[in-house]
């Protein structure tokens, strides 16, 4: 039997016309017969899903972050060799990201990038507080990722992210915990778990509020979310999986 | 035999509604991460931050859910967070044993979206409209039940493996032909089909292990 024609995969993935299917159907043993029946309900299921839900694959859940951060090395690299070819979906957009696996960056070069892209974000964050630029572009809110019982006051968060001109962004946040000694936060450009960019580090201070303008080392168009985490300098350069705010990248 | 593939063989249900029971209604707890483990310890003692750990884990399904029952982002965000309180509530009884968690949570998603619902009908002042009404809120349930059933494949399908889950999306939502996921992955045709017939296997497998009490 040819590689390319296996009539009982073309079957369970609806890939034969009515006359085809029910052909191959017959030549099935019952057991063969249901089992191929059950795969091929649950792919006309899969049809059926709605757009958001195939979108939870797209969502990184904390423990994928924390995974890919670093807790589970092995796994983040299998997960990334085996996605090498399942994740062409997104083209040539994946070429131009740097992606971050905590895994695979040497600590010393990890704790020097961390406090060059912490300077780099605190330094502007300083430079333009005040706010002298007008902005302009789209814009998008950013939303907390607190819950109703969680009191934690950087879960009342809000803020604003908007793509300026010359692949510029600028973020203001307000209602935001201070930051303190040995914490700080992190704007990040997000696929997946294993799909992000760092972008700036910052602190918020008592007000609750900072003002930034960054430039941004990929074009956003590749990513789906902004991503704001709370981090902590010990806890190594990758997200630490305590996302703060987070909003979608409009299309 | 698991209970999923006993369910699977009984010979009065069309595959549709048997798959349907297992996704619905099939106790059983898939394998747990640590995580859950936690999520599940801070549950039986009431722990306040078990809510922000529902909202972490499973918070994408559930206003996922929420929000294609209910069409409104507003209505779906204020019975999320009656969500999040009854199952904080209710944690000390929920038994592993009888559903998953993401079933037990989606369980409860799917009743209080139907209250929601039943709050949008009308009370009838004109008799002849209640037998209407009756079948809207068959309907109302039907609905809740076929999104409920959505949203749970899709937390399973979350589950698998990512490249074996990126496979069935090119294929189920991009509706890319074989031959188009072969040319854009450089995976040879035959291996694709393979691998996808194998992500369409570990599903059912899934499905499996939640039948299996």
């Amino acid at each position: 039997m040819s590689e390319e024609r296996r009539p009982i995969d073309d079957y369970v993935l609806g890939e034969l016309d009515s006359a085809e299917a029910s052909a191959a159907r017959e030549r099935l043993e019952p057991a063969e017969r249901e089992r191929a029946d059950d795969l091929r309900e649950i792919s006309r299921m899969l049809g059926d899903l709605p757009a958001e839900a195939w979108a939870l694959l797209d969502t990184p859940a904390r423990e994928d972050l924390r995974a890919a951060s670093g807790g589970a090395p092995a796994e983040a690299g299998e997960a990334a060799g085996a996605g090498a070819g399942a994740t062409v979906d997104l083209g040539a957009r994946r070429e131009a990201r740097r992606r971050v696996r905590g895994g695979s960056v040497r600590p010393a070069l990890a704790i020097a990038a961390a406090l060059l892209v912490l300077a780099l974000g605190i330094g502007i964050g300083a430079l333009i507080a005040g706010g002298s630029s007008s902005p302009s572009g789209r814009s998008v809110a950013l939303a907390p990722m607190g819950t109703a019982l969680d009191a934690t006051p950087a879960n009342d968060g809000r803020g604003t992210a908007r793509m300026l001109p010359g692949g510029r962004m600028r973020l203001t946040v307000s209602h935001m915990k201070p930051t303190g000694p040995g914490s700080y936060y992190e704007l990040w450009l997000m696929n997946s778990a294993r799909d992000l960019v760092p972008v700036a580090s910052f602190h918020v201070t008592n007000s609750g509020r900072a003002d930034l303008e960054v430039p941004l080392p990929v074009p956003p168009a590749g990513y789906h979310y902004i991503d704001v985490s709370l981090q902590r300098a010990a806890e190594g350069l990758g997200h630490s999986g305590d996302s703060v705010l987070r909003a979608p990248i409009p299309s | 035999m698991s209970a999923m593939a006993a369910t699977l063989q009984r010979p009065r249900a069309a595959p549709a509604r048997r798959l349907r029971q297992a996704v619905d209604m099939t106790p059983g707890t898939p394998t747990e991460t640590r995580e859950q483990r936690l999520l599940l310890r801070r549950l039986a003692e009431r722990d306040p931050a078990a809510a922000k750990d529902i909202q972490e884990q499973y918070g994408r399904v559930l206003r996922g859910l929420l929000r294609q029952m209910l069409d409104d982002a507003g209505t779906a965000e204020e019975v999320f967070q009656q969500v999040l309180l009854e199952a904080w509530q209710r944690g000390p009884t929920y038994d592993p044993g009888r559903a998953s968690l993401a079933t037990w949570l989606i369980t409860i998603a799917r009743s209080r979206a139907i209250d929601a619902m039943r709050r949008r009908v009308p009370e009838p002042h004109d008799p002849t409209v209640a037998t209407a009404l009756l079948d809207r809120a068959g309907a109302v349930e039907d609905h809740a039940e076929e999104v409920a059933s959505q949203w749970r494949l899709a937390y399973l399908l979350s589950t698998l493996p990512r490249a074996q889950a990126e496979l069935l999306r090119m294929r189920f939502q991009l509706n890319l032909s074989q031959s188009e996921i072969s040319e854009r992955t450089g995976i040879p045709l035959g291996t694709v089909k393979t691998r996808m017939v194998s992500a369409l296997e570990a599903l059912r497998a899934l499905l499996a292990e939640e039948g299996e009490a």
